[in-house]
């Protein structure tokens, strides 16, 4: 008998569908509790996949900047393209404002699955160099657990994941459970013995969210490349074919798509939240779903941006607000210096358009400001490089006709290095809801007021500079340098904003990501960290989810939910 | 990302498909379409160029990327594809992609009193030698300029690799053997500093 998904009282309301929001509807649905998981997008298919299409059967074979009329912002983004473009988000929908010297680039998806459709993979885990940074550098503040605490997380969330890669033995990046690490090019094997000789610095191949043999059902990657376009066997990981298939699987958890969440509902008499309003996406009719626990999974500045939007007379500066910090701490990695050189010495063709493509590339593990060692003085923290060394076609080469033609065959053997640098928690990068602006379906939205400090632009100088001087280390030639920082959003890493601590002056949730004044509403995704590390984000994010629904899942069997 | 990247990801990314084709995106491309048949078509006209300028960019295209062992622009319909390319382009990329044709031509006339596609293969290649490459020229009173025709080659030299590139033909250039890409990426194997320059 069909019954109305709205009449019941879950147990908990899971808000996006994404990397976090996938692992609380499946942690949580797994052990028995129902949930109604709410995505504000429609539902995708893997017949929407394009990874195999070639540009060719495309209008404007990716061509055309023109097209994106509707996604100016969106289409900064490296992975939305001609193949994909509206799983992102519609521009003209979804308004956010800036002041006009701080450009910030929001880069979303609304669909089931989020971003995960389209991320860039790269998994690392942060150390105790990031989690008790303040204690080692005394700026900001310490994250309320250590190491030891995530440990178990990172290995359960890997371990079902699957992240290949390789141990390194380096303090300042953990290893995990790896699945086979992807292969280094010669010219990457080289610059990694290189570096370690002459700096002893750790190349290490990209840890990645892509199965490199059978795993968990999911069939090893095929080295196609493309996998911002989907994935028709599932390799990397993705949420809609993961974790939120196992979730529903249960018949426990309940989808809404096209559900766009406005605000989370407060009983004042308890102070407890009774669930969320939502505007469904099609018919524009504002609805109520009922739960005893209320999950924000829908991304940081989302998840945020709902809370502020929550405010009543107790909390009139938006929920769980009584510390004055919701929305401030805005963090995301620096990015745009590097280096990019030829490495003449090796000889190898480009790999045929027909394949193998690896969709991974190097990692250069932090090694500036460690936990010994010397100490930069003009900036604190650290950065990381992501690049490679890999012929590629020479469609550059100088030149016209049968030369030409013959110089783009014979490639070009590239080596590159990209900054991720830190971002320091300031309060004065912050969100706030623009009393002018309103999204498509009425709802308030953001400010967004971010800039990249001192301590970044110095910390580039020296990532620029020693990029350069690794690639000369190693023999590059026709060696180019930029230290120029990108526009803020670029790394589409926003972290913080409702940062996790143990004080409630000082912090918007506990460490187990519960809103400190009020006891049944979660912000589980990017929006409680503290600190932003170097290292993308995403695989802490979901360990973080995981011993956070574990912690509400003792408490449901303790019946204080 | 600018124009160069996503020409660059385009081709460096752009994946080939077997003949049966995978379903394509639901929403608004049918499955097994193929947009590149569309410009085989016998009537096809150009739709944003006037005849001169298309019969121009094919000359240019041809001698770009030349027929050799393989085919090149000509064959590729380079010409067609960028037409439509431009059709549904900003004014600012299409004025500067037709000045860039009416810049050769006016190299020509200067040089040959005549129009580009009037021109021998061996003086069209001339010119075209001129303008290849970059180099600044030194301009009464003003001091060392960037050269003009370098900059207008390369604007049309980067949509017409990019478009035979990304066409059928080009994709068979690069390596495409008909089927989706795939393998095994079985990288370095050589042992621990044993590279060719790695003393």
């Amino acid at each position: 008998m069909f019954q109305d998904p709205l009449t019941q009282t879950y147990d908990a309301i899971v808000v996006g569908s994404g990397a976090t929001g996938g692992w609380a509807a499946k942690r949580l649905s797994e052990a028995g509790l129902s949930v109604a998981l709410l995505e504000a997008g429609r539902n995708i298919s893997p017949k929407e996949f394009t990874e195999h299409m070639p540009a060719f059967q495309l209008k404007y074979r990716n061509m055309s900047l023109d097209w994106l009329k509707s996604r100016p912002i969106q289409r900064q983004c490296y992975a939305c393209m001609e193949y994909n473009y509206d799983w992102f988000v519609d521009d003209l929908q979804n308004p956010y404002s800036t002041p006009s010297d701080k450009p910030f680039t929001w880069q979303r998806l609304r669909i089931v699955g989020g971003r995960t459709l389209v991320w860039g993979r790269q998994s690392y885990r942060l150390s105790d160099l990031d989690f008790k940074a303040a204690s080692h550098d005394g700026y900001g503040m310490d994250w309320p657990f250590s190491y030891q605490d995530l440990e178990p997380y990172y290995n359960l969330v890997e371990d079902y994941v699957g992240i290949s890669g390789a141990a390194e033995n380096n303090p300042a990046l953990p290893d995990g459970h790896f699945l086979p690490p992807m292969k280094m090019t010669c010219g990457e094997t080289f610059f990694r013995e290189r570096i370690a000789k002459q700096f002893g610095r750790t190349v290490t191949i990209g840890r990645t969210a892509i199965v490199t043999q059978n795993h968990n059902g999911r069939l090893a990657c095929h080295y196609c490349g493309p996998c911002e376009r989907g994935c028709s066997t599932f390799s990397y990981f993705s949420s809609p074919f993961t974790t939120v298939k196992d979730a529903l699987k249960t018949g426990k958890c309940t989808l809404l798509t096209n559900a766009v969440v406005a605000q989370v509902n407060m009983d004042p008499s308890t102070n407890r939240a009774t669930g969320v309003m939502f505007v469904d996406g099609v018919t524009r009719q504002t609805r109520n779903v009922r739960g005893k626990a209320v999950i924000l999974c829908a991304q940081s500045l989302e998840s945020t941006r709902i809370l502020l939007n929550s405010h009543t007379p107790n909390h009139s500066a938006g929920l769980g607000n009584s510390s004055g910090l919701l929305g401030r701490g805005l963090m995301d990695h620096s990015t745009g210096a590097g280096a990019a050189g030829e490495l003449p010495a090796f000889h190898e063709k480009p790999a045929p358009y027909s394949g193998p493509h690896r969709a991974n590339g190097i990692y250069v593990i932090r090694y500036r400001n460690l936990a010994t060692g010397p100490q930069q003085k003009t900036f604190l923290r650290g950065y990381g490089f992501q690049g490679s060394a890999i012929a590629n076609f020479n469609f550059g080469a100088q030149g016209f006709g049968p030369d030409f033609k013959q110089a783009v065959k014979d490639g070009i053997y590239e080596i590159r290095l990209g900054a991720f640098g830190e971002s320091l928690a300031r309060n004065e990068n912050y969100v706030a809801i623009d009393p002018n602006l309103k999204d498509a379906w009425g709802i308030p939205a953001l400010h967004i007021s971010m800039s990249h400090g001192e301590n970044e632009k110095a910390m580039h100088e020296d990532a620029a500079e020693t990029a350069a001087e690794m690639l000369a280390a190693a023999g590059a030639k026709n060696i180019r340098v930029s230290s120029k920082l990108a526009e803020p959003g670029m790394a589409i890493h926003e972290l913080g904003t409702a940062r996790m601590g143990a004080d409630p002056k000082q912090s918007v949730t506990t460490s187990y990501c519960q809103l400190h004044d009020v006891e049944n509403v979660f912000a589980m995704d990017g929006a409680c960290f503290v600190s932003s590390g170097c290292q993308n984000p995403t695989l802490t994010m979901m360990a973080i989810t995981v011993r956070a629904c574990d912690h509400l899942l003792q408490r449901f069997k303790r019946n204080e939910v | 990302m600018n124009r160069r990247d996503l020409l660059r990801t385009t081709m460096l990314g752009a994946i080939a498909t077997g003949t049966a084709s995978l379903p394509a995106r639901a929403v608004d491309r049918p499955s097994g379409y193929d947009a590149s048949k569309e410009l085989e078509a016998a009537d096809w006209k150009p739709a944003f160029l006037d005849a001169h300028q298309n019969e121009t960019l094919i000359a240019v295209s041809d001698l770009l990327i030349p027929a050799t062992a393989t085919p090149g622009a000509k064959q590729a319909l380079v010409n067609r594809f960028l037409d439509l390319l431009m059709s549904a382009e900003k004014p600012e990329t299409q004025r500067e992609f037709i000045t860039a044709l009416a810049y050769i031509d006016g190299a020509c006339m200067e040089r040959y009193k005549t129009a580009f596609v009037y021109l021998p293969r061996e003086q069209q290649n001339e010119i075209l030698l001129l303008l290849a490459y970059p180099h600044t020229q030194q301009t009464w009173g003003e001091g060392i300029v960037g050269f003009p025709g370098n900059t207008h080659f390369d604007n049309l030299k980067q949509w017409i690799v990019g478009a035979y590139y990304s066409s059928p033909i080009g994709l068979k250039e690069i390596g495409w053997d008909g089927s989706f890409p795939h393998g095994v990426f079985s990288g370095c194997e050589h042992g621990e500093g044993d590279h060719p320059n790695s003393q």
